[in-house]
Formats: structure tokens, C-alpha cells, sequence
């Protein structure tokens, strides 16, 4: 939970879902969910440790979030395709269940 | 008061006013503790931090909105490096919308400059809007 609230904190976005358990419980999404973008961000992360920050120029990235991400998820990211145009990318839950599934593209290797 | 902005008050094609701002010593600091990485010797910032400004554009300049919207798909490309330092304008436009299951899609472009008009990043945010 201190994660999404540093995250609503940079971000400036109080959105009740991701922090008021009250509301959230009420919504289709029946509690508190993350961030989208506090997850895709891990792909970011995940490039640049991997590939230098300097891979990430000209990078497209086309992602859904296709599953909530709950407080307490361990979350990975996993990038297949290495070395291709176009990789598949996924952050996926301790539980392997897919919570981000896209398409990266970088410009080169 | 302002009203809300609600599905029904998006104009397709409409552009909201830009937003401009430095990444403060504090954001920086944030995104630190989150991630870990912190800016590089050059004083290039992680690349995420693009993803923080686009969100910040958001939330200043599209509203005011009614709670509990859903991020659905997010689509990104990041165009040249952010430092230390950069005043960074990103302007947000309204490029589609529809009715889809009964549900509320907007679909918002970002576009981002730096202060010597270099473009920096571009996004298309696709919501479902809760009112």
C-alpha cells in the first residue's frame, strides 16, 4: 500500500480506487488496485538495467492492463523476443497471472 | 465551481491546455525510493519518469474528473532523453471516444516537448470513464 501512495504521490493521482478501500470495495474492481502505470514503469525499469538506459530511445511500448494489480502483489517482468524488432512483454503476479501484456519495440540493441 | 468532466463533455479533437514543469528534486527523490534508479551521471532521468510527467499533465489538465476511472491501455514512445533540469511541456488531446459493452471509452494523446522544442515522449491513454 506505502508503494501506491508514493506513487499517487508523484503522480498526483488520488484516484479513489487506489486508495480509499471504502469506494474501491464498491467499484467492478472490488477493492484497492494499483496504479496502471506504477506496474508498466517496471518495463522501463526492467530495459534499462538490461539494456542501458540509451536502448530506450526511440522505444515504443503498447501495453493493456489486462488484470488488477492488489496491494501485497510481487510483481515480474518478462520480455520475450530478444533481439527481435518487436518483443512480447508481460508483467505478470506471483501467481503467474498476467497483469500488463503489450508489445515492446526498440529501436536497437 | 467547475463542472465535472463527464463521457458526454469530451470533444473528439479538442486539445486541453498544456502543462509545463521541471521534474523537482522531490519527484526525483520519489522515484528513487519506488524503483530504485536515480538519474545518471549526464543528469539524464530514468525513463519512466516520462510516464510520471505524461500522468502529472493528466491529472492538472484533464478534470475535473469523476472518481473511479480505469486505466485500460496504455501506448508509449519515448523520443529523447529527459535531464535534470528540462522544462518539459506536455499538451493532452481528446483523439476518440465510444460506447463499447455498456462501457465508457476515452482515448487521450499526449505529446511532450522540452524547452528547446525536442520532442521527448508520446502517448495514447485509453480510459474507461465512470460517468
Amino acid at each position: 500500500m506505502q508503494a501506491i501512495r508514493d506513487y499517487a504521490e508523484i503522480t498526483g493521482d488520488y484516484n479513489p480506487i487506489h486508495l480509499d478501500p471504502e469506494f474501491a470495495a464498491k467499484t467492478p474492481m472490488g477493492g484497492v488496485i494499483a496504479h496502471g502505470t506504477l506496474s508498466m514503469n517496471l518495463i522501463w525499469r526492467h530495459i534499462e538495467l538490461n539494456h542501458g538506459r540509451a536502448a530506450l530511445q526511440g522505444a515504443q511500448l503498447d501495453i493493456k492492463f489486462v488484470a488488477p494489480v492488489r496491494v501485497g502483489d510481487t510483481l515480474t517482468v518478462t520480455v520475450a523476443g530478444d533481439g527481435q524488432a518487436e518483443r512480447q512483454v508481460s508483467v505478470v503476479n506471483q501467481s503467474g497471472l498476467a497483469v500488463i501484456d503489450g508489445v515492446l519495440r526498440l529501436q536497437a540493441d | 465551481m467547475t463542472e465535472m468532466l463527464t463521457f458526454e463533455r469530451f470533444q473528439v479533437g479538442a486539445s486541453f491546455d498544456p502543462w509545463m514543469e521541471t521534474p523537482s528534486p522531490q519527484m526525483l527523490a520519489s522515484w528513487e525510493k519506488l524503483y530504485g534508479d536515480a538519474t545518471g551521471e549526464n543528469g539524464e532521468l530514468p525513463s519512466g519518469m516520462a510516464t510520471v510527467l505524461m500522468m502529472r499533465a493528466y491529472m492538472h489538465r484533464v478534470g475535473p474528473r469523476p472518481p473511479g476511472n480505469i486505466h485500460a491501455r496504455q501506448q508509449m514512445t519515448i523520443q529523447h532523453p529527459i535531464c535534470q533540469g528540462d522544462a518539459i511541456t506536455t499538451v493532452l488531446r481528446c483523439v476518440h471516444k465510444e460506447m463499447r459493452k455498456e462501457r465508457r471509452y476515452v482515448t487521450l494523446e499526449a505529446q511532450a516537448n522540452n524547452q528547446r522544442g525536442e520532442p521527448c515522449f508520446t502517448g495514447v491513454m485509453t480510459l474507461i470513464w465512470a460517468a
